[in-house]
């Protein structure tokens, strides 16, 4: 009997999967999943849970192909590249934290007193934010890191300097309008020193866009990490960075495709959930952000 | 209007100054060089004739003018790594490959971005819009050195299409090219389809529909040409980014431009040629800049400063 229900109750094919797509994507399940098995982990665990030492090589197994023993290969001095890549978790986690950490605390506070005090302050301020949002960073970073030689300390302090304008900016924004309504009139009334009247009563207004635009920056400095240390301008070796062993492979993209796939196939990975994950914190924190 | 864009020179200027003191600061940050070069027991006639032959027995600030002044008329000094070439030789040489490399990186976009953009808008929640949306996220994502790698693995190793590495014919710029204009693809999409959903609404294509004319006109003549003035002016003068986000491209493919230049020089340690790719790069970058904002002030009047 059941010869005509299905055409009736069911629509398209397409449409049906649509639905179920909407479905899965009203929550960012994916890529929060993504996030927690190819960078939290790793980047917490790699101490335990990575097969192989990550810097001691076995020279009797140079350039493994992918097999049982070795998910991702080994690289050209024998060393396991999936446990690699699993120390380059924490490299890439650390790094990224840090940097939004500090760039975030500067730019907030950078935008937050240009916006409360105004006037030549105000523009002296948006000036510098300028001049640091026109440097070329990549040109900058090579150079700093071929004088000063690569570390950690001077690509952190590279990323910081290349983030803070964009959180001062912002935060300066939101600010002024903050600045405008009612209540910081009546908070001074009542007495409140500036400091107060800035860290209390406008800067709790603004966490929510620092928080949707950390978010969304993470990806961005992941990649720009991996970038300046592809270009030898980051993190040195022996430490397992996704970058850097991404450059490594490319001398061997001949013979050995793994060497540079994994690492960067992680780097993508973890990007594109952040990005995911910082676009539907935007729609659900920050709805009127959306040009972000 | 005339003090908007004499601020924006003026802070151009400012930015411009800011590089060549850091740029400065670094040459000195090794200190004497003359330390390096002579002998501990060095004759001090000798040394004293040393530094009055380079002017480094003069003020620091006399010695900064020196440096801007040499560098506004193309001299950057020599070469440590190439002894027989001055720095703006070496930089002239490779310009040309860069500014190659970046314009084909623009083409891609264009060609790629402008048709996938334009059906994005009018197929909206479509299988168009879905896979503009997934280009647009991936370009947002993907580390163009890696994709750099990964065409090259694919296209070049594999399927022996293209030349791994290296320069010569259109054969050789057509991997460099895609993984340079890959990030550039998704913002023309983005810019694009905005700029059509904005035109589509418009009264003079409903116009053109009360008209009769067929859709396929409507869109690709009427609404395209007004939709594209905005990103293809923001594109026309992207050059100066798209030229720093040469160096790990030209890396890739050691595509003998000045970013591969650059590189180079820094694993060399080869100081003066790096503070001249550096001082180029970045007056490019910003006298770039400079353009885009003048010209969006003509465009925009809203984002001229009050």
């Amino acid at each position: 009997m059941a010869i005509a229900l299905p055409e009736l109750s069911s629509p398209r094919p397409t449409a049906r999967i649509g639905h179920y797509a909407r479905e899965v994507f009203r929550y960012p399940v994916i890529p929060v999943a993504v996030l927690v098995i190819v960078l939290l982990i790793p980047a917490l665990g790699a101490n335990w849970i990575a097969p192989y030492d990550p810097l001691q090589g076995d020279m009797k197994n140079r350039f493994a192909e992918p097999s049982a023993q070795h998910w991702f290969g080994t690289d050209d001095i024998g060393r396991d590249v999936l446990s690699r890549v699993m120390h380059g978790a924490r490299v890439s986690l650390l790094v990224a934290s840090v940097a939004i950490l500090i760039s975030g605390i500067i730019g907030t506070s950078f935008g937050i007193v240009s916006a409360f005090y105004g006037g030549w302050a105000d523009n002296l301020m948006m000036r510098l934010v300028d001049i640091s949002l026109s440097l070329p960073i990549i040109v900058v970073a090579i150079v700093v890191a071929a004088m000063a030689g690569p570390s950690m300390k001077i690509l952190i302090a590279v990323l910081v300097l290349s983030q803070w304008s964009r959180y001062a900016r912002l935060v300066r924004g939101e600010a002024l309008t903050i600045r405008a309504q009612d209540y910081i009139s009546r908070a001074r009334v009542a007495g409140a020193s500036n400091p107060r009247i800035m860290f209390r009563y406008i800067f709790p207004n603004i966490v929510n866009t620092i928080v949707v635009l950390a978010t969304l920056q993470v990806g961005f400095v992941i990649v720009l990490e991996a970038t300046l240390s592809f270009l030898g301008a980051g993190i040195s070796r022996p430490t397992p960075a996704w970058g850097v062993m991404v450059a490594d492979g490319r001398s061997f993209v001949t013979d050995a495709w793994w060497l540079s796939f994994f690492p960067g196939l992680a780097i993508l990975l973890t990007v594109l959930s952040m990005n995911l994950l910082g676009d539907w914190l935007r729609d659900k924190l920050d709805p009127k952000q959306r040009n972000l | 209007m005339q003090r908007y864009i004499i601020m924006r020179i003026l802070q151009a200027i400012l930015v411009l100054v800011v590089v060549s003191v850091i740029a400065f600061a670094l040459g000195h940050a090794g200190g004497n060089p003359l330390d390096a070069i002579l002998p501990d027991d060095a004759d001090a006639q000798v040394r004293a004739d040393l530094e009055e032959f380079w002017g480094i027995n003069k003020p620091l600030h006399e010695q900064y003018f020196t440096y801007v002044w040499n560098a506004v008329r193309g001299d950057f000094g020599n070469s440590f790594k190439y002894p027989h070439f001055t720095v703006a030789e070496l930089i002239s040489d490779r310009f040309m490959a860069t500014i190659q490399l970046a314009g084909a990186g623009i083409l891609v976009a264009v060609a790629l971005g402008l048709p996938i953009g334009v059906l994005t808008a009018t197929y909206r929640d479509t299988v168009f819009d879905w896979t503009g949306k997934v280009v647009a996220l991936l370009g947002q994502s993907l580390p163009v050195f890696w994709l750099g790698i990964i065409l090259m693995w694919i296209f070049a190793v594999q399927l022996d299409w293209f030349p791994t590495s290296g320069k010569g014919g259109i054969k050789h710029l057509i991997l460099p090219a895609i993984a340079i204009g890959w990030f550039q693809v998704a913002a023309m999409l983005r810019l694009v389809r905005s700029s059509m959903l904005d035109v589509l609404d418009s009264e003079y294509v409903k116009l053109a529909r009360i008209k009769g004319l067929p859709e396929r006109k409507i869109l690709w003549k009427h609404c395209l040409r007004n939709a594209a003035i905005a990103p293809l002016t923001y594109f026309a003068i992207t050059l100066g980014s798209l030229m720093v986000g040469s160096v790990s491209i030209e890396t890739v493919f050691q595509w003998p431009g000045l970013g591969f230049l650059l590189f180079n020089a820094a694993r060399s340690s080869d100081y003066a040629l790096l503070q001249g790719i550096m001082l180029t790069f970045t007056t490019i970058y910003i006298v770039a800049n400079l353009l885009v904002d003048i010209a969006y002030a003509y465009l925009d009047p809203r984002i001229r400063y009050t």
